[in-house]
């Protein structure tokens, strides 16, 4: 019982966090991208709760905002590769045999590459757009599901109510989609929400080496990029409050998944 | 036989890496962007078209996307990686001297990783329900769940900024201080997962029917734990194996917060001035150094696990 309430408290967080972005303009009073320069590195106080940044933009708002493009680029990424992974897992574990066995050769060397170097590649050629990087993150983070679907196809194929349901001659995509599919969705959405802190990761992280988001757009890692060179001067706030959001979520995110995992044994 | 095991990994490594670089060459290939816009960056509209062409031509841009393929592998079996369209360098001279910093840092970072994960998770493994074993599983989400580049700018400011004796980045290399940040930030960054998963395999082998069984016998304590260890290691370095590019893609950034002149500075270098070749030889021995770590760790689980010596 003390397990479950636990896990309601990161619910409630991300529900706060997510909330907060999306009702940004209600909340924060600033312009996320208007520049003041009179109004530059102000230290956190009452008129800019977090502060502002080397261009006076006030940092709760850029948080806010941020989280819209961040979380955004997270959740519909993780729709893209979670679609791509259950049709590649669902093929690779329903025909077996060879099939199968090419298909998980091809995954292995997928997996062999560092993800964050091909996604280097990819976005010198789509630069540019939040739709691109969250093409990019989605066509790259499938695998781990292609994997977990594969092995539930693979176990639920051999279940009997599976069997008997093609001997009773029920039609394909009944027997894939009512069957295998609706049955595996457990451990689909476990897997899921771990992609989905996974995805948000690679937001951050892509732009802040300078490739993900447009330097213009806010976004968590973009403000950590442009946080760099300021807290050389000591303006330690402006790394810190996006840092400390993105931690929060994430591990809003991964406690969820946690609780799922364990909720889900069979994974 | 274990030779033959080895061939045959050293041939899928070979697979891979073949792969990597008909993807890579084909995904670089179809970016825009020609060696004139990567010398001149924005004054390349200024070009006529003549010079233009004249420079494409020079670095063998003119050429159809097979053409181009088969020479840059041709070269490649020469040692020879190309030219870096910025730097008029070889790429191969570039990539000898980041290589080795590379290397550094993730050999210092592996190690110091497993001595703390291995410690930390038998720790916490052994004694179910203690101090450690609840340390451990909640620590291990925590810090996961912390972006290592934000650790990195956190240190910055805690220990570097106004502190010049613990410096973030550094020209010369040969001094170990220059290791103490970059290393500690992505051993605090990932070491927690890999205790919980020793944690987790252990308290699955502790409450297994053979250590049970072995108890219940009256045998020794240390023996039953040796086993137990065993045990435990072989799907752990499984877990470093898949876990090893993510290593060199983690290096990525850390990298490049602390200016370290490595492989992984030059992969988002080369991408950001659109430097293809450089860009394409990095991507190249990123892949090759991920094939032959998790050929070692394939080895090392050869070592370690007598069944799978027996399948081979």
């Amino acid at each position: 019982m003390k397990k479950n309430k636990r896990y309601l408290i990161w619910v409630i967080l991300l529900c706060i966090i997510v909330l907060s972005s999306v009702f940004a303009p209600f909340i924060s009073k600033y312009n996320p991208v208007e520049v003041k320069l009179g109004n530059v590195l102000q230290r956190p106080g009452a008129g800019h709760i977090m502060g502002t940044d080397a261009m006076g933009r006030d940092v709760f708002s850029r948080v806010l905002y941020g989280g819209r493009v961040s979380l955004s680029v997270g959740f519909i990424s993780v729709i893209i590769s979670t679609i791509i992974g259950i049709i590649y897992g669902g093929i690779s574990g329903y025909s077996g045999g060879k099939i199968d066995n090419f298909m998980m050769r091809i995954l292995d060397i997928f997996l062999a590459v560092p993800t964050l170097i091909i996604m280097l590649a990819l976005q010198t050629i789509i630069r540019g757009g939040i739709v691109s990087i969250i093409l990019v993150i989605g066509c790259t983070a499938w695998i781990p599901t292609a994997r977990i679907v594969r092995s539930q196809f693979i176990e639920l194929r051999d279940k009997n109510f599976v069997k008997s349901a093609v001997v009773m001659s029920t039609p394909l995509w009944k027997i894939i989609i009512k069957h295998m599919l609706l049955n595996s969705m457990p451990a689909i959405i476990v897997i899921a929400t771990l992609t989905c802190a996974q995805s948000i990761f690679m937001e951050v992280s892509m732009s802040f080496l300078g490739i993900g988001v447009p330097p213009g757009t806010p976004s968590w890692g973009n403000m950590l990029n442009n946080a760099q060179n300021d807290i050389m001067t000591g303006a330690w706030w402006v790394a810190v409050f996006p840092g400390i959001t993105i931690v929060i979520s994430m591990l809003c995110i991964n406690f969820i998944g946690e609780h799922l995992k364990k909720k889900v044994t069979y994974v | 036989m274990i030779s033959r095991f080895v061939v045959r990994r050293i041939i899928q490594g070979f697979l891979v890496i073949f792969c990597l670089s008909i993807i890579s060459f084909a995904i670089i290939n179809v970016a825009p962007g020609d060696p004139a816009t990567a010398l001149y960056g924005d004054l390349a509209d200024r070009l006529t078209t003549e010079e233009r062409n004249r420079i494409n031509e020079n670095y063998g841009a003119d050429k159809p996307l097979t053409e181009r393929y088969i020479k840059w592998v041709k070269g490649v079996a020469r040692g020879n990686l190309g030219v870096s369209y910025v730097e008029g360098r070889e790429v191969t001279t570039i990539l000898k001297e980041k290589i080795p910093n590379t290397l550094k840092l993730v050999s210092w970072t592996i190690s110091l990783i497993l001595v703390c994960s291995l410690l930390l998770g038998l720790k916490a493994g052994f004694n179910e329900n203690s101090f450690w074993d609840k340390f451990v599983s909640g620590m291990s989400v925590f810090f996961y769940s912390i972006p290592s580049f934000w650790l990195a700018l956190i240190f910055i400011i805690l220990f570097s900024v106004g502190n010049k004796n613990i410096s973030g980045s550094g020209g010369t290399f040969s001094n170990l201080k220059y290791y103490i940040m970059p290393v500690s930030v992505l051993v605090i960054a990932h070491a927690g997962a890999y205790a919980r998963f020793i944690q987790e395999k252990v308290k699955e082998e502790v409450n297994s029917h053979y250590v049970i069984a072995a108890k219940a016998n009256g045998m020794d304590d240390r023996k039953i734990m040796k086993g137990i260890v065993k045990n435990a290691l072989v799907p752990f370095i499984n877990y470093l194996g898949i876990t090893i590019p993510s290593f060199f893609g983690g290096s990525v950034v850390i990298e490049t917060v602390f200016s370290w002149p490595g492989l992984g500075m030059l992969n988002v270098k080369a991408a950001n001035s659109k430097d293809y070749p450089l860009l394409m030889g990095a991507i190249f021995m990123t892949g090759i150094l991920v094939v032959i770590s998790i050929m070692i760790t394939d080895i090392l689980q050869l070592v370690v696990n007598p069944s799978l010596r027996k399948q081979v």
